[in-house]
This record gives C-alpha cells, structure tokens and sequence, in this order.
C-alpha cells in the first residue's frame, strides 16, 4: 500500500502563492544561481523546487481538488523533492534578482523545507544538525561548553562575558567554534574603541538561522526568543555581530519570528567599523599595498543592503582596491549557505572554488569577506587549490591594522 | 456538419461567450485558491526606506533582470525572451486588437446579436504604425516566440536549465500563443474577413484566452503584484 499524507501547508500564505504561480519555468533562475552554475545538475535549478511544490499543492488545493476534494500526496513525491533538488542550494537568494519576474524565491524554499522537515523526509544529514542544534546550541556537534574556548586559547581571559553592557558581542557559532580569528580580532577592536561591551557568554546560543535551512520554523523561534531574552537581561541596547548569517537573524528574522519589534540595535561589524571610522573614533591609514579584493557575503549584501560600508573600510587601508565581477547584490555564493558544508559538501567544495577563481581572475592577493562562514569556505578553497591567496575577514583586517 | 461560415460566426458570437464565462470562472477559482491561504503568516519587518519608491525603482531602473545574473550566460535567450515580451504588447496594443477590445466595450450589456468586429483595414485607429506591426513587429513576434519554443525543446532532448523544470502544460501555452499570433498575422496580410484563417485566429485567441487564468499564462496579470511586491521587499531591506 502505498504511504500517503496530507500537508498543512499552515506556513504558505496567498502571497507566497501568488509568486509561486507566477513562474513560468523559463529558466532564467537557473543560469543565476550558484549552486546550478556549478553542478549543472537539472534538479538544481530553483525553478525546479517551485514545480514540485506547485505539484504537491495542487493536489491538495488546485482547480480538480476543488471538484474531486483534496487528494493525499505519496510520501515518494516528498522523498524524490528532498533527495533529488530541495538540498541543492545555499538559500543565498540569488534566483530572486535573477527571475525575470523578481519571484521572492527563497520564502518559498523556506517554506518547503520546512514541509518536508515536517513530514519527516528532511535530509538526514540536516536531522543530525537539528540533533546538535537541539543538544549543544550549535550546528557543529561541539560541545556548548567549548563555545567559549578561543578566549583561553587567544589569551583573552579580560574579555567581558555575560556581564551587563550597553554593546553585546553576538559571536555565533562559526566564529565560536572554526573561525576563531574573527572573534578576537572583533574582540580587540571593541577594546581599542573603549566600548562598553560583552560577550553574551555561556548564554549564547546559536542565532537560529540553521533552522531555517532544517526547516523548523519553532524551533527557529525557541532560539531567537532565548537569545533575545539574554540580551534584555543584560540590559544591552546594541547587538554587534561579525557574522552576516546572524545579522540577518537578529535583524530581519527575530521581529518575523515573534511578530513584534525589538528596542536592539543591530550592527554588523563592517557597519559598526564605519560608524567608528566616521565619528573619528578609529584612524585607518593605507599600509596595504597588495591587491585587495572583497567578497560580499549574500546575507549581509543581496539580504541585508550592507554593501557601501566594507568598501569604505576596505577603501581606507588598502591602496590597490579592485571590484570582483559578480559583487554587490548580485553577488556569487561562498558556498557556505544553508549549512551546505554539512549538508552537501560538494556542493560546498565547488561553490567555494568558483568564487575563488573569480577572486584570482582579478588577480587579488587578499582577498576579504565580512562573515565567518564565507571566510572559512573560501579558505578551503584556497588550501584546495594551494592558491596563495590571503582570505581575511574584515574585523582581521582592521585589527591586523590597529596592531601595526 | 458545421460548414466554415457557420464556425466562422460561431466564433463571433458563442464562442466569445464561451470565453468570457470560462475566463470570469478561471480567474474567480484562481483568486479563491490564493485567498484560501491568507496573508502572511510572518509579520513583515519595518521597512528602511519608502515602499511606493521601491515599488517604482523595481518597474523602472530595475526593470530588466541583471545581465550579470540572467544575461550573462544566456545572452541570445535574454535578448529574445525581452523582446518577445515587448513585440507582444505592441500587438496587443496594435489596431486591430484595441479597436476589437474598443468595440466590444460599446457593445450593450445584453447584446440581442453578439458579434466580435470585423473591422476594415482601412478604418483603423492608427496606435502603432499599421506596416512597422504587420511586417515587422509581428515577424520578429513570432520569431523570437518560436526560438524560445525551440530552446525548450532543445534543453529538453539535450540538457540545460529547462530539463527538468519543463512540464505537460508548457507545450500547450507557447505553442497556442504562437499559433493564435501566426494565423493573425496570415490574416491581416491577406485581408479578407470571411476566411478560413480569420476564423482560426478568431478560436485559437479565444481558447488563448480560456486557458490564460488556468495556466502559467496567468503570470501575465499575476507579475504586477508580484514585481511590485518585490519593490516594497527592496524597500524593506534597502536593497
């Protein structure tokens, strides 16, 4: 007997529907997003996920459902979606400049994800960040009681943490457990301004945005609401946060997920760095003489409209500045999106090496990022490739600067 | 046995009705299945800058699609998808069809004798020029129409980004459109209103027409809310 179910659909509203339906299929999506340009593999098309989703819907909710009532959907159809295209891609957006309709995409892949995670046919590999997610408050499987080990282990032991400040420093979870370099280098800068600052601590736990490539919209919110608790009880008024995928979260997703505003400031580092530079506060004088490049992180540029400030900065130590081609908001992926190193490494593995040709096509020396996911994929890249390439964050960069 | 004058009128008076029922019937259970899910279900955050800006960036500076992002890799299928959209408006928007749709709208409510208007040549409101359309907008309609039918197929047998996504439905729409633009445009260049061709103009338009409010052909009305949508959603988040 064949295994049925009927789906809620309690997430999709009508105007998710509409853009749904808008889609032509013309393909337009395809030659725009990284995860296809890399692959060419026919299911990594985005158009590909929104015929799927538009078939399970009209079984239920088409015209002839309106006629013969809602009819169940296999449990194979969900199967095939979340085994052959739903996990080839990085959630970075990119279709959605892309389609020459502007269908707000990456909503509806969310919304998927989370239909199939409901259903229980999400990808294994994802069940097992949700596990970690769920036991260690990160999506690496470390440890919480490691979370704050780099500050031992970069001699920070003065570093504030979980103390009431008016600036909070959210790390996050790649810069806590892979990119530690970030942190103190964040770290430091806080200091070298005189801020008034703290780590969240022990407390902190992950933003909640690997939920969203899970699928678990609750959850999602479980984790917002927690950290969003921690930083009212330690009376901040301004999050900092060197990690684009967070900023998107504290920023955009939190008021979403709880369905009302928050007093917080959220600033990501590279906005946070120019306020400095702006108010006077932080003197950058031009000692990079390499050619420079910078990588916009999808979640912070197309995502997050944080595009003119890493360049101020970049622009005020580097002499040898140079654009790379697929920047800005149409920038190309890492690779690192919608925990794509876990999830499909491969994936990962050739995004990251795309875009570092695209950073060695203009014959960079440095290249620079501002979020520690695209930092690390593109590192990996560079080792791969034994490029000798220099990948940097931003926060790196300066505080390397600030040293000097 | 319908003979071809009585298809003729038939397509005139009763199929137009036909169409209109089966259009209003469409676009009802369409808007319905799209109200059934509501309004969104997340609350949408304050937005940076001003959203009828966005809305108005997002249909005038950024109108096209970046060639960076759509053009780039495809540049023949950017270039010929554009321009048949643009040619097919500027039929739409050509004589024929606006004073067809002109004098449908002076008809009476109840019209004892229904008939869609065969209007002489000669007669016809100028809106875009009568030659530049018949001989070389409705060529390169259709030409450009067919390319991308074409590429579809080719993606098809041959791999790209349509493989996968092509379904059952999408050689109805094209195909039906180009058909409904051929037999027009055979029978405007040789003009004789009681031909065989006119009447299949006459029923592939209506069937075009039929069809649009259950199929992707909707996209046509659906992509101002949804490129205006996405101008707020710029507004939103400044980008």
């Amino acid at each position: 007997m064949v295994d049925k179910v009927f789906l809620s659909f309690k997430l999709l509203d009508g105007y998710q529907t509409i853009n749904m339906e808008t889609c032509t299929r013309c393909g337009a999506c395809g030659r725009s997003c990284p995860a296809y340009t890399v692959t060419k593999d026919d299911y990594a098309v985005p158009a590909w996920k929104g015929v799927e989703f538009r078939r399970l819907l009209n079984r239920q909710r088409g015209f002839l459902s309106a006629v013969l009532g809602q009819r169940p959907i296999p449990r194979e159809w969900l199967r095939n979606i979340s085994s052959k295209g739903l996990y080839l891609c990085t959630l970075c957006g990119r279709c959605m400049p892309g389609c020459v309709f502007n269908i707000q995409n990456l909503e509806l892949w969310e919304v998927l994800r989370s239909i199939i995670h409901e259903e229980g046919e999400a990808s294994p590999s994802l069940m097992k960040v949700s596990a970690s997610l769920e036991h260690n408050r990160n999506p690496y499987d470390r440890d919480h009681a490691e979370r704050l080990r780099w500050i031992k282990e970069l001699g920070l032991e003065d570093v504030k943490t979980g103390e009431r400040a008016e600036a909070l420093y959210y790390v996050g979870c790649t810069s806590s457990y892979q990119e530690q370099g970030i942190a103190s280098s964040t770290a430091s800068i806080l200091n070298r301004m005189n801020e008034d600052w703290s780590l969240f601590g022990s407390d902190e736990w992950c933003c909640g945005d690997p939920y969203f490539a899970v699928g678990d919209r609750d959850k999602a919110k479980e984790f917002a609401q927690h950290n969003l608790e921690v930083a009212s009880s330690l009376g901040a008024k301004r999050i900092i946060t060197s990690c684009a995928h967070c900023y998107r979260m504290w920023k955009w997703k939190y008021p979403q997920l709880l369905g009302k505003n928050h007093e917080l400031q959220i600033l990501h580092t590279t906005e946070y760095l120019h306020e400095c530079v702006e108010s006077g506060r932080l003197k950058l004088e031009k000692r990079v003489s390499g050619k420079i490049t910078y990588h916009d992180p999808c979640y912070l540029s197309r995502l997050g409209d944080v595009v003119n400030e890493p360049r101020s900065i970049i622009g005020k130590v580097a002499e040898n500045y140079v654009e790379m081609k697929e920047g800005k908001f149409d920038t190309f992926c890492c690779g690192g999106g919608g925990i794509s190193e876990v999830v499909n490494k491969d994936l990962w593995t050739k995004i990251g090496d795309e875009r570092l040709r695209q950073a060695k096509s203009v014959d960079s020396e440095i290249l620079v990022s501002a979020c520690p996911i695209c930092r690390r994929s593109l590192t990996q890249a560079a080792e791969r490739s034994r490029s000798n390439i220099q990948v940097l964050d931003i926060t790196e960069l300066v505080a390397k600067e600030l040293k000097d | 046995m319908l003979n071809y004058m009585q298809l003729f009128d038939f397509s005139r008076s009763v199929l137009p009705l036909i169409t209109l029922v089966v259009f209003i019937i469409g676009v009802a259970l369409r808007i319905a299945k799209w109200a059934s899910f509501g309004f969104p279900k997340m609350r949408r955050p304050p937005a940076k800058s001003n959203r009828l800006w966005g809305a108005i960036k997002n249909w005038s500076i950024n109108m096209l699609p970046p060639w960076d992002l759509a053009g780039r890799a495809e540049p023949v299928a950017y270039v010929v998808g554009i321009t048949m959209h643009v040619t097919c408006i500027l039929i739409l928007l050509g004589a024929l069809h606006t004073a067809s749709v002109l004098h449908i709208l002076d008809l009476p409510v109840f019209p004892s004798r229904f008939r869609l208007p065969v209007i002489p040549a000669s007669s016809l409101p100028v809106t875009v020029p009568r030659r530049l359309l018949t001989y070389v907008i409705t060529p390169i309609f259709l030409s450009t129409l067919a390319i991308l039918i074409l590429r579809r197929i080719y993606h098809k047998l041959r791999g790209g980004p349509l493989k996968a996504v092509t379904i059952k439905t999408d050689w109805i729409a094209s195909p039906l459109l180009w058909l409904a633009g051929f037999t027009g445009f055979l029978s405007v260049v040789s003009y004789e209103p009681h031909t065989l061709i006119l009447t299949l103009h006459l029923i592939l338009t209506q069937v075009f027409i039929m069809y649009l409010p259950y199929s992707k052909l909707i996209h046509s009305a659906a992509v101002f809310l949804v490129r205006t949508w996405f101008g707020f959603r710029r507004a939103i988040y400044g980008v």
